[in-house]
């Protein structure tokens, strides 16, 4: 069951663009996956949340400047093993199982290391130099699972 | 809308004719009946004119005075005078419409137009009533964007699907918008992009201190604004210079194919050898995409996210089996005490019933026990079913890594990269030898097709400039908005023209989003009633339905044929004329339909073209589904169509051109100058007037 149903992802404005840029989704016309590496907003999110567990960024709880409703959480149940694995982040950021009984804060937990995380990913996104941001993120999360 | 009656004086050959027009619903069709320049095509120009003045006429140097009225040096005074009714509920209002403009003929033939003018009458029974302003009152009932819809000639309709694809697509969206009133969507758009505008300017000089800056922004915004539609046009110009240049490499790839599979051996190989190695490289292409696609999905892979989130996911592990092993999870406590004290016995094996204070003491503590388990129970059944849906995350068990399928992926795209690439250099090769053959016709077509080629690379260069410059334009009018606002913002006033712009902004969404919608759901409407009524008009028995699956507008409002093999016909190349003619009398009918607009469909020489039992289709269809019908057809046109005209025909008019006595008209004329005579012989009958050499009129049906 995905306990984020009826929860809004928010996001600073300054993410809205980039989010369009990456992914398909936000592509008006048939999108280049080349350019446009992520299939919808939630695949980017996510990953910028996996990101910032790996590297251990540090988690921002209050996100600064104007927000913008970037998802609803009831997209994570179309993969639903994802809500399940925000569950146990937030069990881990807490060390407390009551956690699990509140989705909002569980959802709180996860966006704040999305925040983190996005700044992150664009970076690295941007980064790049003739490559394309399809092949270059593979090639730089390959490095960061092998080391 | 329908018409009731008409009167035309010197309009070209047509001097003096008077006729009315059926208004019975069983019978709703009127036929002008007439042979090849009897004054059909005048007819028509002449109540276009009468209804939507100048603007109707395809010419606007379109002469009326009669040809021999320019002898005499006079002035010519043309009229025509339209009655016509509307319906609402059940009242009928009709409406008288005269205009009228002289032409003079100076020495030198020139010809010099003066006076025109127009007047509206309310037509009641006790007598007419002049209306004012005429052009006022006509324009809402009768725009002139729908005069080529319901006043049509089979040729003129033709130039929906003929002819340059942007002109053909630019006459498909005007005659779409104008019926289903998207013109007035469209202009309130624009409305606001102009208030936008003039909100923008009237910011200059605010944002106190910062004037300077704001100032500079809002020139800047206004640039960007002006800038924005330019690009977004020059992007459609390039893109229609790629689709022209895309057909024509088509043209000239299918001419080439062509002559090579009807040359020599040596040629024929080659031929197949192009044609194998281009199906061989479309497929490496497919790969390349399937492999790209696959790609973009490994970012939602759980592989990835287990390895990527392994750390938390560890702590949250030990976490969940350290309730788990301690017992805390799943939670049995419950049941197990609730079954000893139904039992009556402790899990000591003490018995819980009597009096005795330790018995008391052991049911309040067992009592105690479910309480407090009952208080985290809520938890405890979230943390369970977390404890087991999470166990393939907490402890992943896959047969091979993420790095393992992306480098097994990289190795598949690689592989079907270099296999484009060498398709590509087989293919390079291939127009090599092609270059090499002696032929001047292949030499000439293979250039055409490269000539096609670089134009095609060129304006989708173009395009790729364009729309980077369209995006890095927009991404900067938005920086600069936002910096602009953040200065006017100190400002009180400036508050007060943000939030104006902010409302404007909504409300041009909310335009846009109801014109898309229009756009997509009527466009489908009329796309499918169009299919409907070709499949009917076309039918079965026609050898073209073998091949033709269906006929569609598209959203850029191309209209299109598709064939039962899923692939595009070019109705100007790969349609009989019978079947482009229906075709368009199709697209006519269902966007006339769809509108739910109630007015005359007049057309010349419908059924040119077309014969046997698509002919009478065509005829049946329209009959069918239009409110009120003008028909101006030949003998020709008529003939095998008698049966249908019997059953549809309110009203049947001869005309009749003196100026073919003796060739064509039989009998010598009432009349000794050049004009058309009306009669109202129909279909099956001829008179003295009308009678002519060339064919017979059948007899009238017993």
């Amino acid at each position: 069951m995905n306990a984020f149903a009826g929860i809004d992802i928010n996001l600073p404005e300054a993410f809205k663009e980039k989010l369009q840029t990456y992914c398909q989704s936000g592509q008006k016309g048939v999108s280049n996956l080349e350019e446009n590496p992520f299939p919808r907003m939630i695949d980017m999110w996510f990953l910028a949340v996996c990101l910032a567990a790996k590297k251990d960024l540090k988690h921002e709880m209050r996100a600064k400047g104007a927000q913008y409703k970037a998802m609803e959480g009831v997209v994570l149940g179309s993969d639903s093993w994802r809500s399940n694995a925000l569950v146990l982040l937030a069990i881990s950021h807490t060390e407390d199982i009551a956690v699990a009984d509140n989705p909002r804060e569980m959802m709180r937990i996860a966006n704040g290391y999305a925040l983190a995380g996005l700044s992150y990913l664009i970076d690295l996104i941007e980064s790049r130099d003739g490559d394309t941001p399809l092949n270059f993120l593979c090639d730089e999360i390959d490095k960061m699972i092998e080391a | 809308m329908k018409l009731t009656r008409c009167k035309i004086s010197n309009v070209r050959a047509l001097k003096n004719i008077e006729m009315e027009f059926s208004v019975d619903a069983q019978k709703p069709l009127t036929v002008i009946r007439a042979a090849n320049a009897f004054g059909k095509t005048t007819f028509l120009n002449a109540l276009r004119w009468g209804l939507f003045g100048d603007k109707g006429l395809e010419d606007i140097a379109y002469q009326f005075a009669p040809d021999d009225h320019r002898d005499n040096k006079s002035k010519s005074v043309g009229s025509v005078e339209i009655d016509f009714e509307f319906s609402s509920g059940n009242t009928v209002k009709t409406y008288r419409v005269i205009r009228s403009r002289e032409e003079k003929i100076d020495s030198d033939g020139k010809v010099s137009t003066s006076n025109t003018n127009v007047a509206l009458f309310d037509v009641m029974p006790t007598g007419i009533t002049a209306i004012d302003h005429a052009e006022a009152h006509i324009a809402p009932h009768l725009p002139t964007e729908l005069s080529d819809v319901f006043f049509t000639d089979g040729d003129r309709a033709l130039t929906f699907i003929e002819g340059e694809p942007k002109l053909q697509r630019d006459r498909v969206q005007e005659a779409i918008k104008s019926l289903l009133d998207l013109n007035l969507v469209e202009t309130s758009i624009r409305h606001i992009d102009r208030v936008r505008s003039n909100l923008n300017s009237k910011m200059k000089g605010l944002g106190s201190n910062s004037s300077q800056q704001s100032d500079e922004l809002v020139e800047k915004i206004n640039e960007y604004n002006e800038e924005i539609p330019k690009l977004k046009k020059d992007i459609e110009q390039q893109e229609e210079k790629f689709k022209q240049a895309e057909q024509t490499w088509e043209q000239y790839d299918k001419k080439l194919i062509q002559a090579l599979s009807t040359g020599a051996d040596n040629r024929k190989q080659l031929n197949e050898d192009m044609l194998s190695g281009r199906e061989a490289k479309q497929m490496a292409y497919d790969d390349i995409k399937k492999y790209t696609r696959e790609q973009t999905e490994l970012f939602k892979s759980r592989k990835l996210a287990t390895s990527l989130l392994s750390t938390p996911f560890k702590n949250a592990n030990e976490i969940l089996e350290k309730l788990h092993t301690r017992g805390d999870i799943p939670n049995q406590a419950i049941p197990v005490l609730m079954d000893r004290l139904n039992q009556d016995k402790c899990i000591c094996g003490e018995k819980l019933t009597g009096d005795e204070t330790d018995v008391k003491c052991r049911r309040e503590h067992i009592q105690n026990l479910i309480e407090e388990n009952q208080s985290s129970d809520k938890i405890k059944k979230i943390v369970t079913a977390v404890y087991f849906e999470t166990k393939n995350l907490r402890q992943p068990r896959f047969s091979s890594s993420w790095s393992d399928d992306y480098a097994e992926l990289v190795k598949s795209k690689h592989g079907a990269q270099d296999k484009a690439r060498d398709y590509g250099k087989k293919e390079a090769a291939i127009n090599e030898k092609i270059k090499s053959i002696p032929d001047i016709d292949i030499t000439n077509i293979r250039d055409m097709r490269q000539k096609a080629d670089q134009e095609r690379n060129n304006a989708r260069d173009e395009i790729n400039n364009l729309q980077l410059k369209l995006n890095s334009v927009n991404t900067e009018k938005k920086e600069a908005e936002n910096k602009r606002d953040k200065l006017v913002a100190k400002d009180k006033e400036g508050q007060k023209f943000i939030s104006q712009l902010n409302v404007a902004q909504d409300l041009r969404s909310v335009f846009l989003s109801t014109f898309k919608a229009i756009i997509s759901t009527e466009l489908q409407k009329v796309s499918s009633e169009m299919n409907r009524l070709f499949k009917a008009m076309i039918g079965t028995e026609s050898s073209e339905i073998v091949t033709i699956k269906e006929a569609k507008i598209t959203e850029k409002f191309e209209i299109q044929v598709i064939s039962q093999s899923d692939d595009l016909l070019k109705p100007s190349i790969d349609l009989n004329g019978a079947s482009r003619r229906a075709l368009t009398l199709s697209f006519v009918l269902a966007l006339t339909k769809v509108s739910g607009k109630e007015a005359p469909n007049v057309v010349d020489t419908p059924l040119g073209m077309t014969s046997g039992y698509v002919k009478q289709s065509i005829l049946n269809n329209i009959c069918q589904q239009s409110t009120q019908l003008v028909l101006m057809l030949t003998p020709s046109e008529i003939s095998d169509c008698e049966e249908l005209l019997d059953q549809y025909a309110g009203k049947v008019v001869t005309f009749t051109n003196t100026a073919f006595y003796p060739n064509i008209v039989k009998n010598k004329p009432p009349v000794d100058d050049v004009q058309v005579l009306t009669c109202n012989c129909n279909h099956r009958k001829d008179c003295e007037l009308c009678r002519i050499n060339e064919f017979s009129i059948p007899e009238a049906a017993s």
